[in-house]
Parts: C-alpha cells; structure tokens; sequence
C-alpha cells in the first residue's frame, strides 16, 4: 500500500486517462462518472449499453485506480464480487498492461479502461480526468 | 424421412461459430470451509462446538447472461452448513430478469435480494467482508432466510444529485414461502413453536432502502425498511398431539446505517429494530399466546485495508430481546477479525469473538467463539 501511495503521489501531479470504446458516448464524462462506473454504481452507457470494467495490474494502474476511485486493484475487486454474488453485475475484465487493456476496450462496446497514460490508439476515445 | 428437430438444432448450433457468444454468458461460484471452536458454552451454532466442529461450510454458483442491451438474467443457488443450521441443503438464492434502463431506473422481477442494511444483499458473500460472520446483532446468523430476498419485483437506480451528492434507491415487494427445512424453520423449533416446522410465508413483503453518497467524501447514510405483511408459522407436535400457527399481521424491521471509507480505512455502524406483535394459537386445546418481538440491536466496526493481501477487523455488537427493557436480556460481544487473501480468489480468515449474556440484572456468562474460514471463489 505504501507503494500505492507513493505512486499516488506522483500520480496526483497528472491527470488521468480513461480509455473508451470509440462507439460509446463520452459526453459529460468526468472523474466523477467513472468513479462511479468503477465502483459499479453505474452500470450503463447513456445509449443502455452495458459498461465493461477493465483493470490493469500493476503498481501504476492501482495508482491511476486509487486517485480517481479511491480504492486499489485489490479491493476493487472484491467489491465487484459483491455485486456479482448478490447478482448485481458482472466481473471486470483483468489485464495485464496497458496495451492489452487497449486491445480489450477496442474489441468490446462499453468497455473502459483507467491508465495514467497510454499511446495515441485511433481504435479509442481518451479522456482526460482531472482527479478523484 | 422425419428428422428429429433435436438434430437439427444440434446441427445448426454444430454451425455457428459460438451460439452463445450473443448471451454474453458468465459463470461464477465460491466454497467456503470452517471450523467452529467455543469455550464456556458447549454449543454455540454447532452442537459439538465446545469440542471443536468442522460442520461449517458454504457454497454458491451463479450464472449470468447479458442477451441484448439493458438486460441482465441470471440466478444462483447456495447451500451451507452452519452446525445445526441447513444442513446443506441447496436452496435458489436468487433469479431473475433485470432491465436497467437507465442509471436512475432499473426493475428487477423474479427471486430479488432485499436491500436492508449494508450487506442483506450479500448476507452469504465471504469476499464482500473481513470477518467470517457478518454483525450478529444486526445480520442474524440463524434466521437469515427470513428477510434475505422476496419473489417479486424491485425497482432500483442511482441518481446524481449535484453538490448534494448521489442517491442509490430500491423499492421491493413480493412474496415467499420459505422451505422449513432450513435455518428459520430450525429457529422456530428452538423458540418453541412446534416440534416440527411445516410452513413459514410472508404474504405481501414491502420494502425500501435510500442511501445517501454525502458530499462529504467516503460518508455514506442509509435508512432501509421491510414490512412483511401476513407472516405466518405453521407446525406440529406430535408429542402432545397439538398443532401450532404463529400469525404476525405486519413484521417490521427498521435499520439507519452508516459507513464511512476514508483511504485504508473503513468505519460502519448500524442499527436495526424489529417490531411484531401476534399469537400462537395451539390447537385442538385452543390455547392462545401472545407473541411480541420488541428486539433491537447494533455494532460499530473498524476494519483497515492494510495491505492488499491483508486486513484487520474489529468491532463491538450489542443485541437486546426488549428494546424497552435495556436492564434486560441483552448480548454484548467483542469481535477481532484477520482476513490473508494469498491471491486474489482465495481467503483466510480468523475470527475470535467474546461474548457477554446477561439475563436479567445479577444474572451473566461469559462465552468465547472462534471461527476459522477459509474462501476459495471463481
């Protein structure tokens, strides 16, 4: 966890990225929205698709995870095991790095993925979030 | 030549690449093992619990399918053994259709979960928790079916509300007939209503729950309620030949919550209030008793997210059997939790607990629960 927070820290300094599926509409997306999909509060697009979480394994990712939802790789799991075991969502998808977290939310409608940073991908929408 | 329509859709599902990649399909389960040790009572939930008991485990499976956009199917089926409680019997948890239309508007129908509380929704989770049991004086262990999940309909969403923050809201009702053979028919037994359970239902159940994401970051309120309209216990004794009918018009149970997270850390309390009044009517001697649950209870708990494989859990719980009688019946317990998550789907828990009866003013025990639990899930 210290590590976590040490790279929050660093974290902190810079916005976040969500990565999007190019067919979902971003509009009105904040840090506020995707903390709430993250934590599964919100689980559709404005158009009703379903979102679909993907999570990025490692020190940076649990950073760029904590900052906006407050929680690391870890817990956030085992809080969508409760949606999942009491029927209220389906699990995350979990990756591990960046560029499969690219791959996984260019092939699936809804899915979002949250770095720190990640290279240009015309397959995506990015957005910029300002912070938990 | 007749061709059974079995071949031809085994044929045409022989065909098609994945028929069931459109159903988007998921599957998910977990297990649970444990063992229950008990000092100064010799039979705490299992009867052989002061020699040390192995009669303590879990399971669930689940699956999902998300077969077009909004909508969501799935159920699952549990089963535990908790000493003297269940048995193992498999019993449907929880299935249902569940149109989400929009964040602020989603209806389930079916076999739904009923949100009291923080964690009614995910009484039998392990993974949702720290410790090996929830609070006991507000989630109890023994009459779980009672209020866990209705078959009807629920109508639920999340709504933003600005600088005021968010809103999470369900309205729940339905009806149930639940399987005597389990837990609550065992918790009748016990209280003394009949030898043998043979029929438990609740009418009509309607409930709420509104929680309050407050501006204040990581501070969450909730109020939730249930009136389960029309209970009713039916049983036997064939010892003295007599039939038994508990009938309660409404059975009410009231719960405040809070919680709040702030980095590492977790706070909650809560508190729940039940309230029913009605009678035994004992027949062919045609006596009537009177039945009054005034009960009521609470905990606060403190657990920090140490380390991702780690956690600590404490908390102090009180329950008493007279809310009007705080001199009374009463329970008061001490609980210390250790949850080692070695990866990410497998959990080791230790649970001690020291409890403290006391039956009227003079009168205590003192008994002492430990609990082990060990949670592989998929």
């Amino acid at each position: 966890m210290r590590a976590v927070m040490a790279m929050l820290l660093c974290a902190a300094a810079q916005a976040q990225v969500a990565l999007v599926h190019a067919g979902s509409d971003v509009a009105g997306m904040d840090a506020a929205r995707v903390r709430d999909m993250l934590l599964g509060r919100v689980s559709t697009w404005s158009d009703g698709s379903p979102v679909t979480i993907v999570l990025v394994e490692g020190t940076a990712a649990d950073a760029s995870l904590a900052l906006i939802a407050g929680r690391d790789h870890a817990r956030l799991l085992r809080g969508w095991k409760r949606l999942v075991y009491s029927g209220g969502g389906t699990m995350p998808m979990v990756v591990g790095s960046v560029r499969e977290a690219q791959d996984a939310v260019a092939r699936r409608p809804g899915a979002i993925a949250v770095v720190e940073e990640a290279p240009e991908d015309v397959r995506l929408k990015r957005v910029r979030l300002d912070g938990g | 030549m007749r061709i059974p329509i079995a071949f031809v859709l085994a044929g045409a599902l022989a065909a098609a690449d994945d028929p069931f990649a459109p159903l988007n399909l998921e599957a998910h389960g977990f297990a649970s093992f444990g063992y229950l040790r008990s000092w100064d009572t010799p039979d705490w939930l299992a009867d052989d619990s002061g020699d040390g008991s192995t009669d303590f485990w879990e399971a669930a499976v689940n699956a999902t399918a998300r077969p077009m956009d909004h909508l969501r199917l799935g159920a699952q089926i549990f089963a535990r053994d908790l000493g003297r409680y269940d048995n193992g019997k498999p019993t449907l948890d929880w299935a249902y259709a569940d149109w989400r239309q929009v964040d602020a508007l989603g209806i389930q129908a079916g076999r739904v979960r009923i949100p009291l509380g923080l964690y009614n929704e995910v009484l039998d989770v392990d993974a949702a928790r720290t410790a090996a049991f929830l609070p006991v004086s507000v989630y109890p262990l023994v009459n779980r079916d009672l209020f866990i999940s209705t078959d009807g309909a629920r109508v639920y969403g999340y709504v933003t509300m600005g600088d005021a923050g968010a809103f999470d809201y369900s309205l729940v009702a339905g009806a149930k007939r639940y399987d005597s053979e389990l837990a609550v028919g065992t918790f009748f037994q016990e209280m003394g209503v009949a030898e043998d359970i043979t029929e438990i239902g609740i009418d009509l159940g309607v409930g709420a729950m509104l929680h309050w994401y407050t501006p204040c970051e990581g501070l969450g309120l909730r109020i939730s309620g249930l009136d389960g309209h029309g209970f009713s216990v039916r049983g036997i004794s064939p010892t003295i030949g007599a039939t038994a009918e508990l009938k309660v018009d409404d059975y009410l149970l009231g719960m405040l919550s809070a919680i709040y997270e702030h980095g590492d850390w977790t706070v909650a309390a809560e508190y729940a209030r039940y309230h029913a009044t009605g009678e035994i009517t004992i027949d062919p001697f045609s006596l009537i008793v009177p039945y009054r649950d005034d009960s009521d209870g609470g905990y606060i708990s403190a657990t920090w997210h140490a380390r991702p494989w780690l956690e600590l859990y404490s908390a102090g719980e009180a329950s008493w059997t007279d809310a009007h009688d705080r001199g009374g019946n009463r329970i008061l317990t001490a609980v210390l939790a250790v949850n080692l998550m070695p990866t990410p789907n497998w959990s080791l828990k230790v649970e001690g607990r020291l409890n403290r009866q006391d039956y009227v003013v003079g009168q205590a025990e003192s008994w002492q629960g430990l609990a082990l639990k060990t949670t592989v899930d998929f």
